[in-house]
């Protein structure tokens, strides 16, 4: 894989991250405008129950999470672009920081 | 008030795009001092707003090659790392003599870009570092049509900035670009445009885990939240894009000026003039 291929697939990802998050929080900004309901935060796993059920802040939230979720779907394709092009070291480079980024969650949840 | 933050949100896209810095160093004290926000908001707020402005800026970036994706992901180690250990510390450690200490560093890094020429490698030059891991990269400057073939050097004195840089981060909420940016670029000899493209690539995976817990705690106000984050994405988009117009040097010097603004924005908050940063 060449360094141009490396950066093709993770600026798709990062790309497609974007657009999509910022179409979603878009449709959920008008949304919320035309029909305001308290700006209550919703539980994660509610977000989809709550959005079928027609409330916008659960349209902007799942904005916001296709969004933080958009960065650590790049560690995971730049892995996976490092094991396939066979770089060993960098694949444990990026081994190290999912686990770090994986730990820091965890150790103050 | 929803016009007030999309400007806030959009000048932080704008300058976090062009710098490498998340933006935060704008949004939280905006949000707080003029708009009233509680700092817990305004920092949640932020964080989306860092990956935002991550997400958007290195969306470009990496595509045209700017962001250096190898030397990103090395130092990322030391930055999540050290953004855990700056969490840790904040509890044990006064938070004055931290601000004053960054501020020095801040006003130093800011006075040695000012004073001394930027400094480049060949790839295969002698003081290029290679043997473990070979970070060199190359880009085209779009000012000129060039191509700029570089190598990296002082790779441990990176990692070790790239940690102090990730503690700030954990400590004041504030991403580590203004300590990463003039360490990629004085000491590593990576090209401006480079070193704050790498850092704007960086910032989103630093930034993550708190955003994670923020989120879990419902910290994050999805209003504010999502028109911090569109304004900010808006924001990237114009800054990427003036990127290209400005000569590296120019972007050299107004960075050494946005380092004494932030130098003087620790300093407020060291002697509690400003509650948030």
């Amino acid at each position: 894989m060449t360094p141009e291929q490396l950066n093709k697939i993770v600026s798709l990802v990062l790309r497609l991250g974007m657009w999509l998050s910022l179409g979603i929080m878009i449709v959920g900004l008008v949304w919320y405008a035309v029909d305001p309901v308290p700006s209550e935060v919703i539980p994660v796993e509610k977000v989809l129950d709550q959005l079928f059920h027609g409330n916008p802040i659960a349209m902007l939230e799942l904005g916001i999470l296709v969004l933080i979720a958009t960065p650590f779907l790049r560690l995971l394709t730049a892995l996976a672009a490092f094991v396939y092009s066979k770089q060993y070291k960098f694949v444990l480079v990026s081994l190290v920081v999912i686990a770090i980024v994986l730990l820091g969650i965890f150790i103050k949840v | 008030m929803v016009l007030a933050v999309l400007l806030i949100a959009l000048a932080a896209g704008l300058l976090g795009s062009l710098f490498g810095l998340g933006g935060g160093i704008i949004v939280i004290p905006a949000l707080t001092l003029a708009l009233g926000f509680g700092v817990k908001e305004a920092i949640g707020a932020s964080l989306v707003g860092v990956i935002a402005s991550s997400t958007g800026a290195a969306s470009r970036y990496v595509h045209e090659g700017y962001a250096n994706i190898k030397l990103g992901m090395l130092l990322e180690t030391a930055t999540t790392a050290g953004s855990i250990i700056g969490a840790f510390i904040a509890i044990y450690l006064d938070q004055f003599f931290l601000l004053l200490a960054f501020s020095i560093i801040l006003v130093y890094s800011s006075l040695h870009m000012l004073v001394h020429k930027e400094r480049m490698i060949a790839p295969d030059s002698a003081e290029a570092e290679r043997e473990l891991l070979d970070l060199s990269c190359q880009y085209v400057d779009p000012i000129n049509g060039m191509q700029v073939c570089y190598g990296v050097k002082s790779i441990r004195t990176g990692m070790l900035a790239s940690l102090g840089a990730g503690s700030l981060s954990g400590l004041l909420g504030i991403g580590g670009g203004v300590i990463k940016v003039p360490v990629m670029n004085t000491f590593m000899c990576v090209p401006m445009k480079a070193a704050t493209a790498t850092s704007n690539f960086m910032i989103g995976v630093t930034a993550l885990a708190s955003a994670v817990i923020y989120f879990r705690y419902g910290y994050i106000d999805p209003v504010l939240g999502a028109l911090v984050a569109v304004g900010v994405i808006f924001g990237a988009m114009v800054g990427t894009r003036t990127v290209d117009k400005v000569q590296g040097k120019s972007l050299r010097k107004l960075f050494a000026v946005v380092l004494i603004a932030v130098a003087i924005l620790m300093i407020l908050k060291a002697f509690g003039m400003l509650e948030a940063l």
